[in-house]
């Protein structure tokens, strides 16, 4: 695999900031609370979830949005393992006799 | 680290469902403490399942496998009570009476889960026993037991709803109190 690095320098440079897994739909209760205080590896217990803050089908949506941000992940993880794996190039240049 | 696997998310689902009709609250008590974790899942779906109607009973049928629930509650006594009452006064079969019709309808979506492995019978009273109830029987392969409490509290909620449209229908609707408030009076001002 070929990796252009100054091509990837200056795109990285140019990029604008976003969110690459849009949460807008993900209730914010279970996105911002629960969600947040699980995947920083807290404890949380069933008498500390406020079950008035979300509806049944929220939890869906949550799983979905679950479910995207591991395959985003996942992904990331074979980029990483292909860059690894990319070897050194040398670049050729004229000879200057 | 906690593992957000869909089991835990489908506790959360049962127990909200259950949340909603007011029917969450012994769980909730006796899960206060516990970490949040797929591993409830059956234990909360099938003790969710028993919150329901007033009375149930679970047999586990050892031969075929089978999870077997009988449920029993008063409003499915009073539901066909008043269907007899609804064709007795309207002069329309068993088969016709729409509200029989509606409430196999709600029962068929309410308990169409999302899994093949289930069967349910519904008792209306017209049977040798003359028992009503409804038997919901889990095969071995079910794998959907998170939906069960919510998709029975649905079933509740379509027998309420067909209860209090019969009793209007049949004139037999509550009458709402009116209670008279004293008349304000007017206030009065001496002239100075």
């Amino acid at each position: 695999m070929n990796i252009d690095l100054k091509k990837l320098e200056r795109k990285l440079w140019r990029a604008e900031p976003e969110k690459t897994l849009p949460d807008d739909k993900v209730n914010p209760y279970l996105l911002n609370v629960l969600l947040r205080r699980l995947q920083a590896g807290e404890d949380v217990t069933y008498g500390e979830v406020d079950f008035s803050q979300f509806a049944a089908d929220d939890l869906r949506v949550l799983a979905d949005y679950i479910n995207r941000q591991n395959g985003m992940s996942a992904r990331l993880s074979r980029l990483v393992e292909d860059m690894d794996r990319a070897e050194p190039y040398c670049c050729t240049a004229r000879v200057f006799c | 680290m906690v593992e957000i696997n869909e089991w835990l998310l489908e506790t959360l689902y049962a127990l909200k469902k259950l949340y909603d009709h007011g029917k969450a609250d012994e769980l909730l008590a006796e899960y206060e403490d516990e970490k949040l974790s797929g591993e409830d899942i059956g234990d909360i779906s099938m003790r969710g399942v028993c919150e329901v109607f007033e009375n149930t009973r679970s047999y586990w049928d050892e031969w075929s496998g089978e999870d077997i629930y009988v449920f029993f509650d008063p409003i499915f006594n009073e539901f066909y009570g008043l269907c007899d009452a609804y064709e007795e006064r309207i002069g329309v079969s068993r088969d016709r009476n729409p509200h029989r019709k509606e409430i196999e309808r709600a029962i068929e979506v309410g308990l169409h889960f999302n899994d093949y492995s289930y069967g349910y019978h519904v008792y209306d009273g017209s049977q040798r026993d003359g028992s009503c109830k409804i038997i919901l029987k889990l095969y071995p392969e079910f794998c959907s037991m998170y939906e069960v409490a919510g998709g029975l509290l649905e079933v509740y909620d379509a027998y309420a709803s067909h209860i209090k449209r019969l009793k209007k229908e049949l004139g037999m609707e509550e009458e709402t109190k009116i209670i008279a408030l004293p008349a304000v009076q007017a206030e009065t001002k001496e002239a100075a």
